[in-house]
């Protein structure tokens, strides 16, 4: 028996790295997924034809398709239950240098955009009596980063946005935590490979030698907590944000 | 389930006494470990305690999970508590978690592998007048906790904390956390937290947000 059997699930941004990680998790305990990417391509076709789900293309930064796609996910597999909002745009450049709709852009998908997520799964949520939502921040929130002014601003209001609306909606069985991931290997490394000005092997390399565990992460590090999140088993936490990052921060709040 | 890498099910639940320690030891158990307990006796004294992990140890076989759990509550407004009082709560704290790690934690070194998960309370990240004293002894667990975590993560060793919330409904909000809530979180550490390494999981039900 699963510990996710049955239990509606969507996840936004999982047609790679860590999303495609929580969907296989989640499939895994038996959940029924919903799977959002923003375009309905190869990529997120080849995670419906390997774990299953429900494809539910929206780009995250258009409030009218994010609603159309929430409805669309209820009309086929019911009220969403667990909503995990995992869809992130990241651009690298000195903040003076970024174009500002760059720089917003960031801001718009990782934050403003899955307010509008949150916003329409939570009627159904209400309808059910019961909810998890599990946001995303960072490593680089928390701790700020240079030549990511934009990514750090976004997530490190997500830590906020967790903690206020995890005290607004506990009280109606709805539970909000947060995950801030360390390094994980995903693509999305290529990005600060590319920024460093080294390979992707030597961005490992490099990454790893100051993290405590003395790895990088993997997509399943963060699934794992992603779960345990979207469980009865996490009722302890409100509002709280998880920190699966190898030791290299070690916050408490 | 687990594949977190505790191959050998041999927990040691350092602290007696108290509703948690038992649903923690509980729950390990039902998990499929067979549980030493190291009582509060065992852990005033580093070779004491050390002799008792030996001989449960002995036989169980190698720990592989460590849980400590101090019991002790004292308070009095900061200045009216005496100096051997302070010490005794200190020890109960500070004294018995550092006790169970250097009694138990060698033997994971040298086996590459295991977890240590270290109970502290809210009141040292929340405060609370009239608690100075206790806030501080369960706060130097924080403290410990994530400074030891860097020393044995290279080592196969993840070390983390749960900041425990209070255990019964709250005077104020009535925000508040069962022992069972915090055993789920001890068994997330334990099967699912492999990229976790020194952090403090405030396990408060919503008292500290």
């Amino acid at each position: 028996m699963g510990r996710l059997d049955g239990v509606v699930c969507l996840v936004t941004g999982a047609a790679q790295g860590i999303g495609r990680g929580i969907v296989a998790r989640m499939a895994h305990e038996g959940a029924r997924v919903a799977v959002n990417a923003r375009v309905d391509d190869d990529r997120l076709k080849g995670v419906i034809r390997e774990m299953g789900g429900l494809p539910a293309p929206a780009d995250i930064a258009d409030p009218a398709a994010v609603k159309r796609m929430v409805g669309e996910v209820e009309a086929a597999l019911g009220p969403i239950e667990v909503l995990v909002c995992n869809a992130a745009r990241m651009t690298m450049k000195p903040f003076l240098e970024q174009d500002a709709d760059e720089w917003w852009d960031q801001v718009n998908i990782n934050l403003t955009g899955h307010m509008d997520v949150v916003a329409a799964v939570l009627p159904g949520m209400r309808r059910l009596g019961r909810g998890r939502i599990v946001l995303f921040s960072s490593l680089w929130g928390p701790i700020g980063w240079e030549n990511a002014s934009g990514y750090a601003a976004s997530k490190s209001a997500i830590v906020s946005l967790g903690r206020a609306l995890g005290r607004e909606l506990a009280p109606e069985h709805i539970y909000v935590t947060v995950v801030a991931p360390g390094i994980i290997d995903t693509p999305q490394l290529q990005v600060d490979a590319d920024d460093a000005g080294v390979s992707l092997e030597e961005m490992h390399r490099i990454y790893a030698r100051n993290i405590p565990a003395g790895r990088i992460g993997t997509p399943d590090d963060v699934a794992r907590t992603v779960v345990f999140l979207s469980t009865e088993a996490a009722r302890a936490f409100v509002g709280q944000t998880l920190h699966p990052n190898g030791g290299e921060i070690r916050g408490s709040m | 389930m687990s594949d977190g890498g505790n191959g050998n099910r041999v927990a040691l639940v350092a602290g007696s006494g108290g509703l948690l320690s038992d649903a923690i030891a509980d729950r390990l158990r039902a998990e499929g470990f067979s549980v030493g307990r190291l009582e509060d006796g065992d852990l005033s004294h580093r070779t004491q305690t050390i002799a008792a992990a030996e001989r449960i140890a002995g036989s169980l076989g190698r720990v592989s999970v460590l849980v400590t759990i101090p019991t002790l509550h004292d308070a009095a407004p900061f200045g009216e508590m005496s100096s051997p009082r302070w010490g005794r709560l200190l020890e109960a704290h500070l004294g018995a978690t550092t006790n169970a790690c250097a009694a138990v934690v060698p033997a994971m070194v040298r086996a590459g592998q295991g977890t240590v998960i270290t109970i502290s309370s809210w009141l040292a990240l929340a405060g609370i007048a009239g608690e100075a004293y206790y806030a501080a002894a369960t706060g130097s667990i924080l403290a410990f906790t994530k400074s030891f975590a860097l020393e044995v993560a290279a080592k196969g060793v993840r070390v983390n904390g749960i900041a425990v919330g209070p255990l019964e409904p709250a005077p104020t909000d009535g925000a508040y956390v069962l022992p069972g809530e915090v055993a789920d979180t001890v068994m997330f550490l334990v099967n699912d937290a492999g990229f976790f390494v020194g952090q403090v999981l405030v396990a408060s039900g919503g008292a500290l947000v």
